[in-house]
């Protein structure tokens, strides 16, 4: 093919994306009426009526804006860690139970948001006995792989057609909690 | 209270041109190289895999399909450009608007060229869904057509922990030339391994090319194999 131009620059590819901070708001925008999302109300209302008050909040958007309140200094003791930033769901998976353990070392009660879209983002990891279904699957995993602890999966069983709010919060819930 | 929503089509979308263009906006990360390019009347960037596909065309009838296609069409303009959101046809009146790839061939196409970069209205399927989109494409290919298509797998629909990744979709792909007589001549699966830095930490990105793509696979339909130029 023949451009039509003679000063053509070929640009290594890169990351185009730009709207991470504001995802929720910018989606929220598309309906013709005020929406909240189902999923940011679990959680405020998990926090609410399990009168948590002292959160360390994880967050990559404008989400959770209503329990800002409660989020104390990192230096400071919580009751709770609520993590629904997308970049956790993209450790190895080994990092990742990792990563859940320090933080239960530090706060016994997690309430942990996980893309299922990252899980082993790496394909380094592969459990053939877990189950065929993926969201049983990670939760099974989680279980297995965090003995002292409680996992309860908070989350809906649905196959995710790029209809859900998955990148404002992400669709796996789990409540861990630390033994003793 | 405001609505409780969980999922989009529970609620009506605006049709207003704004709330239209940024929904295609935002899935449509190639689209920021066309407003780059019109700015620039003597000088046009094209992304390198773009480049790579293009290298790689042979004389006839190129197609770029769901892919922003035109950003490239103002630089080679023999390309023709296909897109599935109507709203496209309002800011490049030259593309060609298919809804539904059941009707590609109402468009009166006959493709020596097919390229699908990183269409996010190909994702949220299983590899067998991807067969069915490649099948429709199949029927605007001449014989020996070249097939450049790519996809993120991440919003592919698999089960992540009981399945390598890496295997599936290569076997996807060999698979289709029993089945779509798409022979398989190139492709670059590309999942980064992700390792500790000097203090333990890790990167926190997205499998690499997010805007072509990390699983990038090049066929021939009903034709022979050609040398790959990269």
């Amino acid at each position: 093919m023949v451009p039509k131009v003679d000063n053509i620059i070929v640009q290594e590819s890169k990351n185009l994306y730009k709207w991470a901070r504001v995802f929720n708001r910018l989606q929220r925008n598309f309906f013709t009426e005020e929406i909240k999302l189902r999923r940011e109300k679990q959680i405020e209302d998990f926090v609410l009526l399990n009168e948590f008050d002292k959160i360390t909040l994880v967050t990559d958007t404008d989400v959770l804006t209503s329990i800002k309140k409660y989020e104390v200094d990192a230096n400071v003791d919580s009751d709770l860690v609520i993590i629904t930033d997308q970049k956790f769901s993209r450790y190895p998976c080994p990092a990742m139970i990792e990563k859940i353990n320090w933080y239960l070392e530090r706060c016994p009660c997690l309430y942990l948001c996980l893309n299922r879209h990252y899980v082993n983002i790496d394909n380094s990891y592969h459990d053939y006995t877990l189950d065929s279904n993926f969201n049983l699957a990670i939760t099974q995993w989680l279980k297995k792989s965090l003995g002292n602890s409680s996992v309860i999966d908070l989350s809906i069983d649905y196959l995710d057609c790029g209809h859900a709010f998955t990148w404002a919060i992400p669709d796996r819930h789990y409540f861990i909690k630390r033994h003793g | 209270m405001d609505k409780l929503t969980e999922f989009f089509y529970q609620t009506p979308i605006k049709s207003d041109w704004k709330t239209q263009y940024i929904r295609y906006r935002i899935g449509r990360l190639k689209h920021q190289y066309w407003l780059w390019n019109r700015k620039n009347v003597n000088q046009k960037i094209i992304d390198q895999y773009d480049w790579n596909i293009i290298q790689n065309c042979q004389p006839g009838q190129t197609v770029f399909f769901g892919s922003a296609g035109y950003y490239l069409r103002d630089i080679f303009q023999e390309i023709t450009v296909v897109e599935l959101h109507p709203v496209v046809k309002s800011f490049y009146p030259e593309v060609l608007i298919c809804t539904d790839r059941n009707q590609l061939t109402q468009l009166d196409l006959a493709a020596d060229n097919f390229a699908v970069v990183n269409n996010r209205a190909d994702h949220w399927v299983t590899v067998d869904g991807l067969s069915d989109h490649l099948f429709k494409y199949t029927k605007i290919m001449n014989v020996g057509c070249r097939l450049f298509y790519s996809f993120r797998d991440t919003q592919i629909h698999v089960n992540r922990l009981t399945t390598d990744l890496e295997k599936h979709f290569l076997h996807w792909a060999q698979s289709l030339e029993s089945t779509h007589n798409l022979m398989l001549v190139w492709y670059d699966i590309n999942f980064l391994k992700k390792q500790p830095d000097a203090n333990g930490q890790y990167d926190m990105l997205e499998n690499p090319d997010t805007a072509n793509g990390n699983l990038k696979f090049w066929f021939v339909y009903k034709g022979k194999p050609w040398d790959i130029i990269l």
